[in-house]
């Protein structure tokens, strides 16, 4: 295992961490965390996925029995197509996502969800698309954002939608996308918002499945995205603000499909990944000493393993998702 | 979990601390059986209501919980009751609770802008109602100035502010980067309300050197297409701004991308029609190489000066080569390769950004 000064991934600890979170159902953290429940799953499932195997040569994943975690999953399904994030609670794009992306991971899209649902769930994610300009909203609310845009794009390909001119207009995602473009090549939220290094992956996540990555400043975009590393090592989300683990994989996944990874020092930001681990209970915080939560956790290990950290199975920048699965796929 | 302390673990697991939290759980899992039985049910009475709001105080990020208030609100924003506004400006209050304490929910902002966006188009809706909202916004970022959330909901009050035009907005950048260089937020305001006052038609071409016939510049007005564009007196101050940022904080980023952006947007507005006035562009590359060169006679090993320069001598050596002088091109790609040289030992956490630009001076040179 690689070590950067005296720290390694404690892997054991953290799908510790993962499987008590998920199974202690009484737990303050886990009952609280209803209305992202669905993310949660998805965040704590695909950290195990990504951690590969333990010392005995066992996958992390088997720790989760696979029919829990689907009926965890389906337990949100709302009739009109769409997850909520928790049962009972409403549809929404992003709990979508994360649903398709759990089912998919686990090869369980097809024998949970009939052709006339995955049609039903498509035609929900289609239907939030804006004819005038191509953003997506997030519900039948109306929160226009461009996360919207790569969940839309991403969840219809996960779905099998082929092409993806078929249920949504291409062009008008594609330009809305780029009108929320700004001075610093990099992406907002709206048209007018500040650049975020979130929203970047966002922006070039959509762009990149929507096939017209081409229509970006690849070196002006890449550059600032690399001057997101701080001076501890960390990368943060915009300038002057703090390093956070987050952005490892908003940042490093950004420039991987930018094809310029090699701009970040990759073995300080391991180091700064490591030390953000509680290596007594497992799981990895924002910063060192922070509590840790299991959206850090995944994101942590999502960024090691985009680094190449050596154990951790390869996770794909585009659908945050194990990379092995994406190539059963043919995506 | 952001930013909170990681408690020492004879806190965190002594039986007192865990059986607190199994009440709290307890209790917080009662709640919410009953708001969202309720909530399924399509409960709107008053009790209903108010311990929703219990719950919604105890856990903003409860979406589901503002959809119910949306459905509950909605037939009486859309009415023409009198107790229209009344019902606007309660549920106001409620949200207005909730992001003093949790500034950066996305769900409490999208209800304000859902609720200011109903009540505005009541009757006898008033201009004082958005001057709230701005106010309100004035107050959350003097607490935080770089809330991303408060900035976009600023820009959305101001979108139906018919008084609040960009021009007020730019004047308020402007104080605040007074206050702050370093208030990234600003500056990324200013350069999309630039093109707005400007009437540059799309901020794609702004930034990119759009097409279109032109208008605003100082070259004949035979020629073609420098109308999308800042006017030379508007780059005039912003240029003045940032060299007063660069010298007050030299090691600030902010500054020193805006000025990237500038002059990104005057060299690439020139390549694509051919004129922003010939003579000002050579004439301002030299006059930003030279504020390098002097913050670098104080600073000599400051990354942002230095970066800069490699950057202006690449624009002027793309205009030197395209008036056919290569020697003078030739000489300032030498230049280019020992700066880039040079901020690989400054700032070696970037090295293989540099190192591709050293090459990419290289191929320029091969090509």
């Amino acid at each position: 295992m690689e070590s950067v000064g005296s720290l390694v991934l404690r892997k054991e600890k953290h799908a510790e961490y993962v499987v008590e979170f998920q199974k202690d159902k009484a737990g303050y953290e886990y009952v609280a965390s209803e209305y992202l429940r669905l993310s949660g799953i998805y965040w704590g499932t695909t950290a195990l996925w990504l951690l590969a195997e333990d010392e005995e040569g066992k996958e992390f994943k088997e720790r989760l029995p696979r029919e829990e975690v689907v009926k965890d999953v389906m337990a949100c399904w709302n009739g009109d197509g769409g997850f909520g994030s928790a049962p009972g609670h409403d549809s929404h794009l992003l709990y979508t996502l994360s649903a398709v992306q759990v089912l998919v991971t686990y090869g369980a899209l097809e024998e949970e969800l009939s052709g006339e649902d995955r049609e039903r769930t498509a035609a929900f994610v289609a239907g939030l698309q804006s004819a005038e300009d191509g953003s997506f909203r997030g519900d039948k609310w109306g929160e226009v954002d461009t996360r919207f845009s790569y969940c839309a794009a991403s969840c219809l390909t996960l779905l099998g939608v082929k092409p993806l001119e078929s249920k949504i207009d291409v062009p008008k995602a594609v330009e809305f996308v780029l009108a929320c473009r700004n001075f610093d090549e990099g992406f907002g939220a709206r048209p007018g918002d500040e650049t975020h290094a979130g929203q970047v992956f966002c922006c070039v996540g959509a762009l990149t499945l929507l096939g017209a990555l081409d229509r970006v400043d690849k070196d002006r975009l890449a550059w600032w995205l690399c001057e997101r590393q701080t001076k501890g090592g960390g990368l943060n989300g915009r300038p002057q603000k703090l390093h956070d683990v987050c952005y490892t994989w908003w940042v490093l996944s950004s420039l991987q499909m930018l094809g310029r990874l090699h701009w970040v020092d990759r073995s300080k930001l391991i180091h700064f990944i490591l030390s953000c681990q509680d290596e007594i209970d497992g799981g990895i915080s924002d910063r060192p000493d922070d509590e840790v939560d299991i959206f850090h956790t995944f994101f942590g290990i999502a960024g090691l393993s985009l680094l190449g950290y050596p154990g951790l199975e390869p996770v794909d920048a585009r659908y945050a998702m194990p990379a092995r699965t994406m190539k059963e796929l043919g995506l | 979990m952001h930013g909170r302390k990681r408690e020492a673990k004879e806190v965190k697991h002594s039986s007192a601390r865990v059986e607190a939290r199994r009440r709290k759980a307890k209790l917080y899992a009662e709640l919410s059986r009953e708001c969202f039985a309720r909530r399924n049910q399509k409960r709107y009475d008053e009790e209903t209501l108010a311990l929703c709001q219990k719950l919604l105080e105890m856990n903003c990020e409860l979406y589901t919980l503002w959809n119910h208030r949306k459905e509950y609100l909605e037939p009486i924003l859309l009415g023409s009751s009198s107790d229209a506004k009344g019902a606007a400006e309660k549920e106001l209050k409620l949200i207005e609770a909730c992001l003093q304490r949790n500034p950066k929910s996305y769900c409490c902002w999208q209800h304000r802008k859902w609720v200011v966006d109903l009540a505005n188009r009541l009757p006898n809706a008033e201009e004082a109602a958005l001057d709230r909202e701005l106010g309100l916004c004035d107050l959350l970022l003097s607490v935080d100035e770089r809330n991303f959330h408060c900035w976009s909901y600023r820009r959305f009050v101001c979108s139906l502010h018919k008084a609040r035009e960009p021009e007020v907005e730019l004047d308020f950048t402007t104080d605040k980067i007074s206050q702050n260089f370093s208030n990234y937020s600003s500056w990324h305001y200013r350069s999309a309300l630039l093109p707005e006052i400007n009437k540059v038609t799309s901020f794609e071409d702004l930034v990119r050197g759009g097409g279109g016939e032109n208008t605003t510049t100082t070259t004949s007005s035979s020629s073609v297409g420098v109308k999308r564009v800042l006017p030379p007196h508007v780059l005039d101050e912003e240029f003045g701004l940032v060299k007063q940022a660069f010298f007050t904080e030299p090691e600030d980023q902010s500054s020193w991308l805006y000025h990237a952006w500038l002059i990104n947007h005057l060299v690439e507005n020139e390549k694509k029609f051919g004129s922003y006035g010939d003579e000002r562009v050579g004439e301002r590359l030299e006059q930003e190489v030279e504020t390098c060169n002097e913050i670098l006679e104080i600073e000599p090993e400051s990354k942002w000066p230095l970066l800069t320069l490699a950057r202006l001598l690449e624009a002027q050596a793309a205009r030197a080569g395209g008036e056919g002088s290569e020697s003078s091109a030739a000489g300032l790609h030498d230049k280019m390769r020992q700066l880039y040289r040079k901020l690989e030992g400054i700032d070696p956490m970037r090295r293989g950004y540099y190192l591709d630009a050293i090459a990419a001076v290289g191929n320029e040179e091969g090509g």
